[in-house]
């Protein structure tokens, strides 16, 4: 009975209980030893002298809430006691006991102390300190602790849960003040617990310790001249982009700061040493070949492969260094990572030299030589850090579209009354069916064409002009689908690029918005250096000719970023053309679409790759054919060319060879639209800007 | 072993017969009801059947139906298209792929045409070779094409054609060992920008200038024609072309012909784009 444990609380005062029972998973520590400083001691939650604040339901506050009994498990009676039986289940949830039969927070010991409420209920005093309390912790903890504030020479049972609702163990203890648990080996899987009591006046608890043992208490990764945020990628972590945010950029950009943060006091010395992480997108080749015994790191692509650490604003040649503490306990030293797109590192620290060499990989994690993972209480690890790149894109595209007609005189008018047609004979040489679709106007009037030969225009219906008649033939291009019911070919208007050319090559994580996401290479659409450069007055052509130095003539009218291109400052070059040669510009409907070319380099793609060396030099830039893309899907409707293009092509600027079956968006639109590993692996070798030797 | 092959131009058109009055939709129809790709037949040819080492060979590929029913096709024998594939052996029953290098890599999705009974559609290419391919050393080569259907993975193979590379003489011996002194021989033929290639551009002005009655002449003017043509230096354009558009045994002759009709225009019309 709690209202009665003023009364011999002094009596056990002194009193040392050791633990009676248990499981040896977690053991009982003095409380002052533990490292981990959060503490929750009720001053946020109401409260009364007797007999305490009733809640019936979760108790939250910060770090943990706090309920009767876990998900899975129901609650029994053994006289005034609560006794608790059956498994957790999966997630650990906490309930709330019976109405009147859960929580009180009660101040009348001079804190704010939490006391479980028998089956007898609220406010009976036999009841108040008897029910049982469950924990459950925010995040997975290594170490524990509280107050008991109200023993009476009884004992309480802590029983420790993982977040999956695994049992780790149960110490059955007592005695008034200060208790501590730590995790064996320090492992951080402590997710709550459950405390029972069977002393005879019930039990109340108060300042709930929680926390991660050791004495290097973190490694955080701090950004110097580089943003840090979350990597989207596989494994999480973070990300930073190291190459330069503008083509004139002299910051070196590959550096962070790592800070260390210790229990250790001033003037002691830390140790750290980065490690390569096992690549956590891949377990096979060719991204990632080492993993054939189970993911392994030392697969970055850049060198030297697990970053370099230096002292702050120094250079280093290694991957280790140490460093002495500062007067709060803190060192910092800076890591320079790799340039490869997709490169992870991970820095350890430890006061253990010679448990820092032990350390090792272990998928994206670090392990002891004892073949714990990180944290443990000798050594802590920072955040994966993996290695995005910009790729700087230059948009352009053609003028004004013109010349997209056949002008001439009717020569001859032949009607077809049983097909309800009627033949025009033309002075122009025509392109066999180019104009379905299309419309013929000749004497002020429209007509709506059927088809044509090298020159006969069939028009619908037998109304036609008559012989002698000048005439303009327009076909059914329309690029941006706004000629409605009356094609006009488009002239006047001004080519550019439509809301579909660069949807799968967005300024995104996302891999669907992005296809270069799984290869940690993001567009970034600012005129590859300065939006200046982009042009959208290139001279227009009507067919591009199929010659690459015809292309390539037409890529350099526009393309002004070249200049800006390093190993650091990738670009990209794409202009927004009209159509292809004629025999390819989908011109009738059931005529080959080319929606792009770009003009290669002598041996500038492969497919395969094993390193940087072997990545050939790419382009420096594409054609897209806006209005035989639209055609193309129009018929069939299957194709989506028009949002393949861009990547596409830029993917040959990379140098990437494809252009057959297996190569997903690499084909056609007749494969995923995604990069096949083969790419991956090769976007992620590459070293210099596309289209650089 | 390599072979290096470059796209030219499709030069003859069987499609559909002058006069013909088959819409969209029925043309789709026709479609719906046409027998499978694997029905058409694939011919290949060439001008002639000896070659020197180095020296170009234009093949003709002729993708025809010679069933009595409509068959599903399409037009895409351009090498830049990528739906043909060619295969070399040396009678030995152990062909090779021949790599297909193209100046100009072409994003392509093919047409649905139907061929028509009869109906045929060809296509002049050209095979141009290293020194490290197969088809550089002198001997007897069987080649064979294989070109896919729309999906792919239909494919008609063509029939073998005999080519022999025989050793050069005089004047050629002369030319060959010019070109083998070159660096990039393989792509010299292949229509490689020549712009930020003053090397190259070099090697195909001496070829002209001191070989260019030989057996390579005229392929490296076509080459060195096309390039001053889109460089908009028309007057070496036009001396180059004159000399092929003439040439009734040059491949290319037609096309000659054609640049110089359009700088024709362009002389008509000042300032005009050809």
């Amino acid at each position: 009975m709690l209202l009665n444990a003023k009364l011999l609380r002094l009596a056990f005062l002194l009193i040392l209980l050791t633990p009676i029972y248990s499981l040896a998973q977690v053991t009982q520590v003095p409380q002052g030893t533990l490292v981990g400083d959060s503490v929750i001691n009720f001053t946020s939650v109401a409260s009364t002298l007797d007999p305490g604040t009733n809640y019936d339901s979760i108790i939250s506050v910060t770090g943990a809430s706090f309920g009767e009994r876990f998900a899975g498990q129901t609650v029994s009676n053994a006289g005034d006691f609560d006794v608790l039986s059956g498994t957790p289940t999966a997630p650990l949830t906490l309930q709330a006991g019976a109405a009147g039969q859960n929580l009180t927070i009660w101040n009348g010991n001079g804190s704010n102390d939490i006391v479980g409420i028998g089956y007898l209920g609220y406010p009976n005093a036999s009841a108040l300190g008897e029910g049982c309390i469950a924990v459950l912790f925010d995040q997975d903890q290594s170490e524990v602790g509280f107050d008991d504030t109200g023993t009476n020479g009884g004992y309480w049972t802590i029983t420790f849960y993982r977040r999956n609702g695994t049992l780790i163990s149960s110490i059955t203890s007592g005695g008034f003040g200060a208790h501590g648990f730590r995790r064996d080996n320090d492992i951080k899987d402590i997710a709550g617990f459950t405390i029972t009591n069977t002393d005879p006046y019930g039990e109340s608890f108060t300042n709930f310790r929680y926390g991660q043992s050791g004495l290097i208490k973190s490694v955080q990764l701090d950004v110097i001249d580089s943003a840090i945020d979350d990597n989207p990628n596989a494994g999480g972590g973070k990300r930073i982009f190291p190459d330069k945010q503008s083509p004139s950029d002299t910051v070196n950009r590959k550096r962070v700061r790592v800070t260390v943060t210790t229990n250790l006091g001033s003037n002691q010395t830390v140790y750290l040493k980065s490690f390569d992480l096992d690549d956590p997108s891949s377990n096979i080749g060719p991204i990632d070949t080492n993993d054939l015994n189970g993911p392994a790191g030392d697969d970055n692509r850049g060198a030297p492969k697990p970053g370099v650490l230096s002292l702050v604003n120094k250079s280093g040649t290694t991957n280790t260094i140490s460093a002495k503490t500062d007067r709060d306990g803190k060192v910092q030293v800076d890591f320079t990572v790799t340039m490869q797109p997709g490169d992870n590192f991970a820095v350890a620290a430890s006061e253990d030299q010679t448990y820092l060499n032990a350390l090792a990989v272990n998928g994206i994690n670090l392990r002891d030589g004892v073949g714990n993972n990180l944290p443990s209480r000798k050594a802590k690890s920072s955040p994966m850090l993996t290695v995005w790149r910009r790729l700087h894109m230059e948009v352009d595209s053609m003028g004004l579209v013109s010349g997209n007609s056949v002008a001439g005189l009717i020569t001859d008018v032949v009607p077809e009354p049983t097909l309800n047609t009627t033949d025009l004979t033309v002075n122009q040489a025509l392109e066999v069916n180019r104009f379905e679709h299309g419309s013929i106007t000749a004497g002020g009037v429209r007509y709506e064409v059927v088809s044509n030969t090298a020159d006969i225009v069939t028009i619908a219906g037998l109304s036609a002009p008559t012989t002698g008649t000048a005439f303009t033939l327009v076909d059914d291009d329309d690029f941006n689908n706004n000629d409605g019911a009356v094609p006009d070919g488009d002239n006047g208007e001004d080519v550019a690029a439509l809301a579909q050319t660069f949807s799968r090559m967005q300024d995104s994580d996302s891999p669907t918005e992005n296809v270069y996401a799984p290869a940690y290479i993001r567009p970034v659409y600012d005129g590859g250096g300065s939006t200046t450069n982009n042009n959208s007055n290139v001279a227009f052509e009507l067919n591009s000719p199929d010659i690459s130095t015809a292309t390539l003539n037409q890529i350099n009218s526009g393309r002004t970023s070249g200049s800006n291109e390093s190993d650091s400052f990738w670009v990209a070059y794409v202009q927004i053309g009209y159509q292809p040669e004629t025999v390819e510009d989908s011109d009738p409907d059931v005529e080959d679409a080319t929606g792009a070319y770009t003009p290669r380099y002598i041996n500038g793609t492969t497919d395969d790759v094993t390193s940087s060396a072997g990545v050939t030099r790419g382009s420096d830039g594409s054609l897209l054919f806006i209005e035989t893309m639209r055609d193309r899907v129009r018929y069939p409707p299957t194709s989506i060319i028009d949002t393949i293009a861009a990547p596409h092509e830029v993917g040959h600027q990379f140098g990437l060879k494809g252009d057959a079956p297996g190569f997903g968006i690499m084909f056609n639109s007749s494969e995923p639209p995604v990069f096949v590993d083969k790419h991956l692996n090769m976007l992620r070798w590459r070293v210099k800007s596309p289209g650089q030797p | 072993m390599k072979i290096f092959l470059n796209l030219i131009i499709v030069l003859t058109l069987v499609v559909l017969p002058s006069g013909s009055r088959l819409s969209l939709a029925q043309q789709r129809e026709s479609a719906q009801e046409a027998q499978n790709f694997s029905n058409l037949t694939f011919e290949i040819s060439s001008t002639k059947d000896e070659f020197l080492p180095l020296e170009p060979i234009p093949l003709v590929l002729v993708l025809s139906n010679a069933t009595t029913k409509p068959v599903s096709g399409h037009k895409a024998l351009d090498f830049s298209q990528n739906y043909v594939e060619l295969f070399v052996d040396r009678f030995d029953g152990s062909p090779s792929k021949i790599e297909i290098k193209n100046p100009l890599a072409k994003l392509v999705e093919v047409g649905a045409k139907v061929y028509k009974p009869g109906e045929a559609y060809s296509s002049k290419q050209l095979i141009t070779t290293g020194l490290s391919d197969v088809l550089s050393k002198p001997g007897e080569y069987r080649l064979q094409a294989v070109v896919h259907g729309a999906n792919w993975y239909e494919e008609v193979k063509s029939n073998f054609l005999t080519v022999r590379i025989v050793e050069p003489k005089g004047a050629d011996k002369q030319a060959l060992d010019y070109l083998k002194g070159k660096a990039k021989v393989s792509e010299l033929f292949a229509g490689f920008d020549l712009s930020e290639d003053q090397t190259a551009l070099a090697a195909l002005e001496g070829l002209v200038n001191s070989f260019g009655n030989t057996a390579y002449g005229n392929y490296a003017s076509y080459r060195l024609g096309e390039f001053y043509f889109y460089r908009k230096d028309y007057t070496k354009a036009n001396g180059h072309f004159g000399k092929l558009a003439g040439r009734a045994d040059f491949i290319f002759a037609d096309k000659a012909k054609q640049y110089i009709e359009k700088m024709k225009k362009v002389s008509a019309v000042p300032g005009e784009n050809p």
